[in-house]
């Protein structure tokens, strides 16, 4: 044999095959084994990882619904908003360089601008950079004619929400925003997703169910770099169903231009079926400014106003009532049978009150002389009340204010009213641990005091009064209709308690109020109407007193109450009352005119 | 069943080459500068098997006798290929040849396994076994190819084993081995990371590992007195070196291969994103189930998710389209040739013979481990080609010539009948 001097060198050793052995079986069994825990075992979970991997969905906006007034006449509506996008996907400078300044050229607007959206690209998806986020008609026919000159440059359609109307009706409205992480948190159930705008108040936020509608989307496969392969899937946006208010647009204008500049809330609702006619509280905002992204110093200016605008003065104000609260105190009065129509109390001007003989003096130091229950609530007389209070007693108006809608919610549309306070003896020991004394019945008889209402309770109560102790349900949405116009839900008036109260009682009240607008505070009013009225003038520790009007007519078969609330406005007689006398004058227009 | 073994050796290696087509061709398919791949593999599997008949036919001595030049052409190739080689993602691992990419490091593997076989009959000292592999270890590693340099050790182990010498020294090596890996993964984080504050570690680590060393060796002293202060020394030298290896090494390596190195040790923080090749291969293997998605339909494969699929995690494509069972089948295949290596040590008695079995067993075993290793993400991905089913014409043909060099030897146990 040629090769014999290889056998001479080395030799075997012994035990290298089976640790040969060992180490193969070994390796493969682990791999066998992780092949197995991988593939079987957690098989079905990296799979649906995988496909997350390669399916992405593009979703659709759905336009939201839109609001309607009673009339049809839209409140709230969406504007489509063409954006240009540009897909950087194989974008080298170059080619970067000359698209770009071919869109300069194409729409004139500077390079800085449009390339202000390359700087966001990250916070973008998949490459695509929206370029101009607001499109003329000329620059979309532009861009459109020269489109192949602009490989890769799309235009894209979204819809931003239109409040025709500005601030007028902005607190009944709402504004939209884009869902923050603690609503996501509870919504993502419902279908909710990141980035998505959701009704943040108003009937935006209370019906934001029909409104939105349902996005739809494109399910796609893409590649690792974001490249779509196919369409796997598509569903098209379900859109959000319109809304139809009760609200009578034309009234609320009147009432917007009738409360001028100044801060306060008009409401309006029919006393028969709880229909609200007007929603107004002033100062505004603009909705519109919610659906562009806020700048910090913007939003700073809006949320940090000392004006508070987006307070909804209706439902989240409390104020002192004042002498409107004189009707609940004459009706407790009477239903307790602590005085009849004819009690009388005379009035000197003042009247010395407690134990430290506090002197508590009638309006403008006027003497109204010796009075009966009617002229007294006609004449707005504060003796007169303090004296017919502290015979009643706290606990009875009490009862009363509580019985007529006071310290509660008035409405359950939107959630975040505030209830204001009616006192008792109790409360004030509680809060600040001193006796109630007759002082502070005299007080709260006539509204001031502790008492705090909100204008949407007041009108509550007063329309129980215009609908003799039936107390309906105030109702904002007469139905809702889906986008293809058919009826889904009509809301019909509800009554919602009856007032335990003496039908005569409640009738003897609407008749003084009548003798307020005939020959008592209201009587400038002055229109050819049987209108039922009662003045507020409170007293506002932290400036101008607060004028209250509050309302109805006809007297007889009452078709609208009016309350009306202006902030540091003074007299209510002044102030409040002439915002109502312009609601009326157009309400009953026809009558007036005929007349 | 005198050719037993050299059939189930054919037809596990046809087997494998048939399915390397396949996956080849289903990993390339959509991409545009990849399709067509399939077609080189092609010409690969079918030179392969002539060279791999060949050699069968031909007595591995006369490789033997011829591995000295083998193993200078390889030397001179690795030599040019870092002057002249094409360079790719940063490495020179090709050399261009007009029709094809020859890698010289793949020639290294075969040559270095006869050549270390040759040296070792021919009675040489020690150093003389080890420097051969040394050199070409450290011309790959300078190109650099850390996967590919780190396969010549196990290699020299598989040779070394059956060189009839005392190799416990070997395992002595242990604790300087665990000190060039433990360097490797510090040092790669402070360079990616930047940990300046850690400056001073150059006076510390020698100084702490010089006390412990010292104070090892002095409790030892108390039990053998054979010991010396020169061992000590020697010892603390050899520590010293250790962890000078593991620096040196951390600055042949490319960023992204420290970052590799670093995204294996902490794949979830995966701060630099070098761990989303193992978590798309990870995805890919898991979500073929028990069945797989079929061939063609790979999702991970075919949107391109999973990278460098057609070479480092072919592996993963088969798992993805074929599912559990080709996965098994697959790694039964392996086996089933790497057995019959196994029973060819067993039957013969030439050492040489047995040795240069043996180092294939070990290069076709750490290769495939490390590959599987990388696709199932157990161990860090290094860029090791799966032995005979990876992309890649030169690495298959010298598998194949290998593989018939250890045909020829179980051929002529049988001619000869021992």
């Amino acid at each position: 044999m040629p090769f014999n001097r290889y056998y001479s060198v080395g030799g075997p050793s012994k035990n290298s095959y089976s640790w040969f052995r060992l180490l193969l079986v070994a390796l493969f069994t682990v791999f066998l084994g992780r092949l197995l825990y991988l593939q079987v075992i957690k098989g079905d979970y990296y799979w649906a990882r995988a496909e997350r991997n390669r399916i992405q969905y593009f979703f659709i906006k759905a336009p939201r619904g839109r609001i309607f007034s009673r009339a049809g006449r839209k409140l709230v509506g969406n504007q489509p908003i063409y954006s240009l996008f540009m897909d950087t996907e194989g974008l080298d400078s170059g080619k970067k360089k000359r698209i770009t300044g071919k869109i300069s050229e194409l729409t004139g607007r500077s390079l800085k601008d449009i390339n202000k959206g390359f700087d966001l690209k990250q916070k973008q998806p998949f490459g695509v950079v929206e370029i101009i986020s607001n499109l003329s008609r000329d620059e979309i026919m532009k861009i459109e004619e020269n489109s192949h000159y602009l490989p890769g440059v799309f235009i894209q359609v979204k819809n931003r929400r239109r409040y025709p109307y500005g601030e007028n009706g902005a607190h009944l409205f709402g504004y939209i925003g884009a869902i923050n992480k603690e609503e996501l948190s509870t919504l993502r159930p419902r279908g909710f997703k990141l980035k998505d705008n959701i009704g943040k108040t108003g009937i935006e936020k209370s019906y934001d169910g029909y409104l939105r509608g349902n996005d739809g989307f494109r399910k796609i496969e893409v590649g690792v770099k974001g490249e779509h392969r196919k369409l796997i899937s598509r569903r098209p946006p379900k859109i959000g169903d319109d809304i139809i208010l009760t609200i009578d647009w034309e009234l609320q204008e009147v009432a917007y231009k009738a409360l001028g500049d100044r801060a306060g809330a008009v409401v309006v609702m029919e006393p028969k079926t709880g229909e609200i006619l007007v929603w107004l509280s002033k100062p505004g905002f603009n909705p519109e400014d919610f659906t562009l992204p806020f700048s910090k110093e913007q939003a700073a200016e809006i949320f940090q106003d000392p004006k508070h605008p987006l307070y909804d003065r209706n439902i989240q104000g409390e104020y002192a009532p004042g002498s409107a609260f004189k009707i609940v105190t004459a009706l407790a009065a009477l239903e307790s049978g602590k005085a009849v129509e004819e009690t009388e109390y005379t009035c000197n001007g003042s009247i010395r009150i407690g134990l430290d003989r506090k002197l508590y003096r009638c309006w403008k130091g006027k003497k109204h002389g010796t009075l009966d229950l009617k002229d007294a609530i006609a004449k707005s007389c504060n003796v007169y009340f303090y004296q017919l209070g502290m015979d009643t007693g706290v606990k009875i108006i009490r009862d009363m204010a509580l019985k007529m809608g006071f310290s509660k919610r008035s409405q359950d549309i939107f959630d975040y009213e505030n209830t204001g306070q009616i006192p008792s003896a109790g409360w004030k020991k509680q809060k600040f641990n001193r006796i109630w004394c007759p002082g502070d019945t005299a007080n709260m008889s006539v509204g001031q005091g502790y008492v705090l209402v909100n204008p949407m309770q007041m009108l509550k109560a007063v329309s129980a009064v215009a609908a003799t102790g039936k107390v309906m349900k105030p109702r904002l949405v007469k139905m809702i209709l889906s986008p293809e116009g058919e009826v889904i839900e009509k809301r019909g008036p509800a009554i919602e308690e009856i007032l335990e109260v003496n039908k005569d009682n409640l009738n003897f009240i609407k008749k003084a109020m009548r003798a307020v607008t005939k020959y008592g505070t209201a009587q400038y009013l002055n229109l050819n109407l049987d209108v039922a009225s009662k003045t507020g003038t409170a007293e506002n520790p932290h400036g101008d007193d607060h004028a209250w009007y509050v309302g109805f007519a006809p007297v007889d078969e009452p078709s609208i109450a009016v309350v009306v609330f202006v902030e540091n406005g003074g007299y209510g007689s002044v102030a409040a009352m002439p915002v109502a006398r312009e609601i009326f004058k157009d309400k009953f227009k026809d009558r007036l005119n005929e007349k | 069943m005198k050719n037993k073994i050299e059939r189930i050796i054919l037809a596990t290696v046809i087997i494998l080459s048939g399915i390397s087509i396949l996956m080849v061709a289903s990993s390339t398919v959509q991409s545009a500068e990849l399709s067509g791949l399939y077609i080189k593999q092609i010409v690969a599997v079918a030179a392969g098997f002539v060279i791999m008949w060949s050699i069968r036919n031909i007595s591995y001595e006369l490789f033997l006798e011829l591995s000295p030049v083998f193993y200078l052409v390889a030397v001179i190739l690795l030599v040019l290929v870092i002057l002249i080689g094409k360079d790719i993602y940063g490495s020179r691992r090709w050399l261009n040849l007009g029709v094809f990419n020859f890698q010289p490091s793949e020639l290294a593997k075969f040559s270095s396994i006869l050549f270390g076989t040759y040296l070792v009959s021919r009675k040489s000292f020690f150093l003389k076994v080890t420097l051969p592999f040394v050199v070409i270890f450290i011309l790959v590693l300078v190109q650099p190819d850390v996967g590919t340099a780190l396969m010549y050790i196990p290699v020299y182990l598989g040779v070394m084993l059956f060189s009839g010498r005392d190799i416990r020294w070997i395992f002595i090596l242990a604790p300087f081995t665990l000190i060039i890996i433990v360097t490797l993964f510090t040092e790669s984080y402070i360079n990616i990371n930047g940990a300046t504050l850690l400056e001073f570690r150059y006076l510390l680590i020698p100084a702490a590992i010089t006390a412990a060393v010292y104070f090892a060796m002095r409790e030892l002293k108390k039990v053998s007195r054979n010991i010396r202060f020169f061992h000590i020394v020697a010892v603390i030298l050899m520590f010293w070196a250790s962890w000078a290896v593991g620096i040196g090494t951390t600055r042949f390596l490319k960023d992204y291969q420290k970052k590799r190195i670093l995204s294996f040790i902490t794949p979830d923080l995966d701060p630099l994103g070098a761990g989303y090749s193992t978590r798309q291969s990870i995805l890919a293997v898991g979500s073929g189930r028990f069945l797989g998605k079929g061939l063609f339909e790979g999702t991970q494969t075919q949107l391109g998710f999973l990278p460098v699929r057609h070479t480092d995690f072919i592996f993963a494509v088969i798992a993805e389209e074929t599912g559990f069972l080709g996965c098994t089948a697959v790694l039964f295949l392996l086996g089933l040739l790497l057995w019959q290596f196994i029973k060819v040590i067993e039957r013969i008695s030439y050492p040489a013979a047995k040795m240069i079995v043996s180092g294939v067993f070990m290069l076709i075993l750490t290769q495939a481990a490390t590959n599987l290793g990388a696709t199932l993400g157990l161990l860090p991905v290094i860029g090791i080609q799966l032995p005979f089913i990876s992309y890649g014409g030169s690495g298959l043909i010298f598998f194949m010539a290998l593989t018939g060099i250890v045909l020829n030897i179980n051929r002529q146990t049988e001619i000869i009948g021992i």
